[in-house]
């Protein structure tokens, strides 16, 4: 990770796969400055815990995991020495296209940005939101986070199952 | 672990009302313990208060809820302040849905005013617009009540709590009683999972156990009439849709359903009331909603049933009298119930953990100030509270606080270990949510509860497969994945 600049062309919010193109796509049409930023301490978003292979197929004609289809974005992103902050979250954007960050290395601080690229996925409907009624012991977990869990994290989410 | 413990004083149940009562006795030398069932305060009925501080129009003169809430409203405040916990005065209003309804609006502003409520005004059709723009166009009045008000109920209580903590008072959570000890008509404590616990008084806070409790000392006539109320909460981006509480006119079951704005910035509904057999039935269920989104449409119809993103029930302990009982009966004698403190129960509990303090100096107790104890304690405030250079200086003092865990309501790594580490620790994930908010924004824990447990299993030491969502047999995760290899 390199030391970030004041102001950059462009800011990238998101290092999923649609952030990691974004910034590979900008550096390449000619964009100087380009900051890619990212809430985890890894670059790649959903894709990591996304062990099952099926990825690829349109963009490499290769079957591949979401890790290894990750990794040939990280690389080529890599290779084009693009800022990046990880274990980074932006906190506001204001009209004038100045980003407030927070990370422990960097503390609170903003940016200024010629153009902003929001690539940060999206939020996984609640139960709640898809009106399931009854009561809320633990062991709901949306599909995404017990994904995490299990294949991130390494823990187990339960022994017997029921996927809705 | 089963050992006899002894204190001067011990309180069943770490609600909202045992707290402010434990707070409130911890300035004395006594030596006091806390026994609540659940993993962490204001786990029972506390929990699902929506944290309106009501004005007191709504209790029948003469009753002790009318009298208590109407000064208990007047206490909040301070009450809040002294402690850090942000009050907010924001009024309520009481919408007629009919013309015929408005002399019911006229006798409720009488009624408030016997009670000794201040304020109370009738307004009409355009003035109700004006303050609530987003209320039915409909609706033909209401009546507008400005010193009712909201409060983050779960700070207050942990803040109580802590407050009391500090001053020694003892907190022994997941421990149930199961009857109290009696003696020659006096009582001598309580006998819980956890042992003997004895005591020279001991005061019921139990809410909807607290009947059960009463009888098991040999005493007739305290029960509960369960009645649960749903609550809806809508995400932020109705933030403003209404700006105090609205009800409707009562009806004979209580204030019926509500529309309003939490401390937190979301709008939540709900608040109808059903009597159940179970007063442990949690559950929340179609038919419940469907009838309280109707009401609440009618009310504000903006509210969207597809953007709620959050539900949750709750149970009301209400007395057979309907007014809170609040007593030291002559046999077993050391003993002070509190029985069916249900809504304004919070709005009430400033005076009621006063009055529960005569109620031991009248004949029960001497109680001498301790010098040594603290007579002032503010809650840490969450990171997201202060202000831009308090900021940067907590940044430098714990990098900590500069790592977002919940992005919904920005609460970061530092907050959430801070929970932990506090007088009253914060050790399951919903102990983290009540006492931070982590988990509580728009995509409910969806986020972050990987992150929380990975704090938790770091801070206390313990596998993450040991990290429960509130207490015995509610582990998050069942272990690690690969075992055996």
């Amino acid at each position: 990770m390199s030391r970030t600049k004041q102001k950059y062309d462009i800011v990238i919010i998101g290092a999923g796969p649609a952030g990691l193109a974004a910034a590979i796509s900008a550096k390449e049409n000619g964009a100087e400055d380009v900051l890619l930023i990212e809430r985890l301490d890894c670059l790649g978003g959903i894709l990591q815990q996304c062990i099952h292979p099926g990825f690829g197929l349109k963009k490499f004609r290769l079957y591949l995991t979401g890790p290894e289809y990750a990794k040939k974005y990280i690389d080529s992103f890599l290779k084009l020495k693009i800022d990046y902050l990880l274990d980074t979250c932006v906190l506001e954007v204001t009209p004038f296209k100045k980003v407030l960050v927070t990370s422990p290395t960097t503390g609170l601080k903003t940016l200024e940005a010629g153009s902003i690229i929001f690539a940060m996925g999206c939020r996984e409907r609640t139960r709640a939101n898809l009106n399931i009624f009854g009561d809320r012991p633990a062991g709901i977990f949306t599909a995404g986070t017990a994904q995490r869990l299990i294949n991130i994290e390494g823990l187990m989410v339960g022994k017997e199952i029921i996927i809705l | 672990m089963k050992s006899d413990k002894k204190y001067d004083i011990l309180i069943i149940g770490a609600g909202v009302i045992g707290c402010s009562i434990a707070r409130s006795l911890s300035y004395y030398d006594l030596r006091i313990g806390v026994i609540e069932k659940s993993s962490y305060v204001c786990s029972g009925q506390s929990k699902a208060n929506g944290g309106i501080i009501h004005a007191g129009h709504n209790s029948k003169p003469g009753t002790l809820k009318a009298r208590l809430n109407v000064m208990g409203n007047r206490m909040f405040p301070k009450f809040c302040s002294d402690m850090g916990v942000e009050f907010k005065k924001i009024g309520m209003m009481v919408v007629a849905d009919k013309a015929e309804k408005v002399p019911a609006l006229e006798a409720l502003k009488a009624q408030g005013i016997i009670n000794g409520v201040i304020g109370l005004r009738i307004i009409g059709k355009e003035e109700l617009l004006r303050l609530e723009p987003n209320i039915a166009p409909s609706l033909s009045g209401a009546l507008f009540i400005p010193s009712a008000g909201m409060v983050n109920v779960h700070r207050l209580v942990i803040a109580s709590a802590e407050h009391a903590a500090v001053n020694g008072v003892d907190f022994i959570f997941n421990n149930r009683v199961r009857k109290l000890m009696v003696e020659d008509d006096k009582l001598k404590g309580a006998v819980t999972d956890k042992g003997k616990f004895y005591s020279k008084i001991l005061i019921n806070c139990a809410g909807t156990e607290s009947g059960k409790i009463a009888n098991s000392a040999g005493l007739k006539g305290y029960s509960i009439i369960p009645r649960k109320g749903e609550y809806y909460i809508l995400d932020k981006k109705y933030r403003g849709l209404v700006r105090r509480p609205c009800f409707f006119t009562p009806n004979p079951e209580g204030k019926g359903v509500t529309v309003f704005p939490s401390s937190n910035g979301n709008v939540l509904f709900g608040g109808n009331s059903i009597k159940v057999e179970d007063s442990t039935d949690f559950s929340t269920t179609k038919k419940d909603f469907d009838q309280v989104y109707k009401k609440a449409q009618k009310l504000v119809p903006g509210i969207a049933g597809k953007e709620i993103i959050g539900a949750f029930a709750g149970i009301r302990s209400t007395s057979t009298s309907h007014d809170f009982i609040i007593e030291a009966p002559h046999k077993p004698s050391g003993f002070i119930i509190l029985n069916g403190i249900d809504s304004p129960g919070l709005s009430s509990a400033p005076v009621i953990s006063e009055h529960v303090t005569s109620l031991i100096k009248d004949g029960l107790m001497d109680l001498r100030k301790d010098p040594n104890k603290k007579h002032t304690y503010k809650i840490k405030p969450l990171f997201r509270e202060l202000g831009p250079v308090e900021k940067e200086l907590w940044i430098k003092k714990d990098k900590r606080f500069a790592r977002i865990v919940c992005r919904c309501e920005e609460i970061t790594e530092g907050d959430i270990v801070s929970a932990i580490h506090s007088p009253i620790p914060a050790e399951t994930i919903d102990a983290v949510k009540f006492k931070t908010w982590a988990g509580a924004g728009r995509c409910q824990g969806g986020f972050d509860l990987e992150r929380v447990l990975h704090i938790l299993s770091r801070e206390c030491c313990l596998p993450p497969e040991n990290i429960t969502k509130n207490g015995q047999g509610s582990n998050v995760v069942t272990g690690k994945t690969k075992v055996g290899l």
